[in-house]
């Protein structure tokens, strides 16, 4: 699995994605570490088949007493269903999550791990020095969903948000928009529900200061294709399949 | 080998859903004795003083089958936690595999970042489970035994019954269908039993 660290100051931001071992049919996901000292969160850690493959890449990063926090963005299985993995080796990790999934989300474990609700309104969380901020995206695409500010790193994890399907190789960062924006045009019309939400989520994300949108599949974007997406975003009609 | 340890985990989990299933259906079995018993018991009335020896065994045989509905009912609960730890034994399994791959892509810093130290926990624990696993599986199979010393109560009165129906004058025929229905019953549950304790016994062979 191919690691790279986006943000190294204090503490780090590094992606992890385009895993060669993947089994072909499961969609590629992306993976996010933040290190701070002694804590280790991963962003939407992924599914039971990638398990051994994110345990490597994260433990090449840090030890394994250090991996402390998980968060999940919403309850799809390439978002969390690792759960019950990451809780039989670490059974004391906290699992950020959305509300309203908590008691879907146990299903992907044997039940006891330590959920901490994220309410509908969000909330945020100090890693060791690093505060996050866990920004509601709610029908975007889940009923409940949260995407992960970091106002010092200029990040926004954005979830499902800036998604594209891509071949395993693609690269990490988005080099050319214009090119980029057919491939997840389908995956943003079918997958997001509700024009209504994305309006409400754009306004509020336009708010951000924000380097780096970070999404769960496909490639980073940087600097001025932030503010591209949420232009081509705000324009895309979205929740198509109604009309059949 | 971890396909194979995965199978082993496997095999704990539906041998004992194969029990579970089993004794359902000696619940079963039981409940048509006890309905045979009161059965012998309307039979016996109407025969009159010519049954009388009848009564004692009609009451007798609704006490077998009622013991071993609740015995039953006892095994359950002890089957349906040795099920759960065989759910969580396959799952600690199938972790163990999968940080195992974790081990190897990792090299040598996989002892560096506390990985090592990690499956040997694991497998610690999955050896703390066996042991606890091969306990929980002879409380089943004690009890098991334990049904198969009220069947044979069951049968020997079944060889009573047969005794009394010849002195039942009219009756005797249907007396003697009641003391039949109830030994085939018997039957039916020792072979359920029997099969229950190969299951159970085979993995505990197998650990050994």
């Amino acid at each position: 699995m191919k690691t790279q660290k986006i943000y190294d100051e204090n503490y780090q931001w590094i992606v992890m994605g385009r895993d060669p071992d993947k089994p072909e049919k499961i969609i590629d996901t992306n993976q996010y570490i933040i290190r701070d000292g002694k804590k280790t969160m991963l962003l939407d850690p992924g599914g039971i088949e990638i398990f051994s493959s994110v345990l490597a890449a994260t433990l090449s990063e840090t030890n394994i007493e250090n991996i402390t926090d998980l968060f999940a963005s919403h309850q799809d299985p390439d978002i969390i269903s690792s759960l019950g993995l990451w809780n039989e080796i670490i059974p004391d990790i906290n699992l950020y999550g959305p509300s309203i999934w908590e008691g879907f989300i146990r299903h992907f474990s044997s039940g006891d791990v330590n959920y901490i609700g994220i309410p509908d309104a969000g909330s945020s969380m100090v890693l060791e020095t690093v505060e996050l901020q866990f920004i509601p995206a709610h029908y975007l695409h889940a009923s409940g969903n949260f995407h992960v500010y970091d106002a010092t790193a200029k990040i926004l994890m954005s979830g499902d948000v800036g998604a594209a399907l891509e071949s395993p190789g693609a690269p990490i960062f988005v080099d050319d928009f214009n090119e980029h924006k057919e491939k997840m045009r389908m995956f943003h019309r079918r997958w997001m529900p509700s024009n209504d939400a994305k309006i409400d989520w754009i306004r509020r994300v336009r708010d951000l200061d924000i380097n780096m949108m970070c999404p769960q599949h496909g490639r980073i974007f940087k600097g001025d294709d932030v503010k591209r997406f949420l232009d081509w975003f705000e324009a895309l009609d979205v929740g198509v399949a109604i009309h059949g | 080998m971890v396909s194979e340890e995965m199978d082993e985990g496997a095999k704990q989990f539906l041998a004992v859903a194969s029990v579970q299933a089993e004794l359902f259906a000696v619940t079963h079995i039981s409940k048509r004795i006890s309905l045979s018993a009161k059965n012998a018991k309307a039979i016996a009335a109407r025969a009159g003083s010519q049954a009388l020896g009848f009564h004692p065994i009609t009451d007798f045989i609704d006490d077998v089958a009622t013991n071993i509905t609740l015995l039953v009912e006892e095994i359950n609960v002890d089957a349906l936690r040795l099920s759960s730890f065989a759910i969580a034994n396959r799952n600690r399994m199938k972790t163990i595999g999968r940080v195992k791959d974790a081990q190897e892509t990792l090299g040598l810093r996989a002892d560096d970042c506390g990985l090592t130290n990690k499956i040997k926990e694991l497998e610690s624990t999955k050896e703390k489970f066996l042991i606890e696993y091969g306990r929980k599986s002879s409380d089943v199979l004690e009890a098991l035994t334990e049904i198969r010393t009220q069947l044979q109560a069951a049968e020997m009165i079944c060889t009573t019954s047969r005794t009394e129906a010849t002195r039942a004058g009219d009756f005797q025929s249907n007396l003697e269908v009641v003391a039949e229905e109830v030994s085939q019953a018997v039957m039916q549950i020792k072979d359920v039993l029997q099969t229950s304790k190969l299951h159970l016994s085979q993995l505990t062979v197998r650990r050994r």
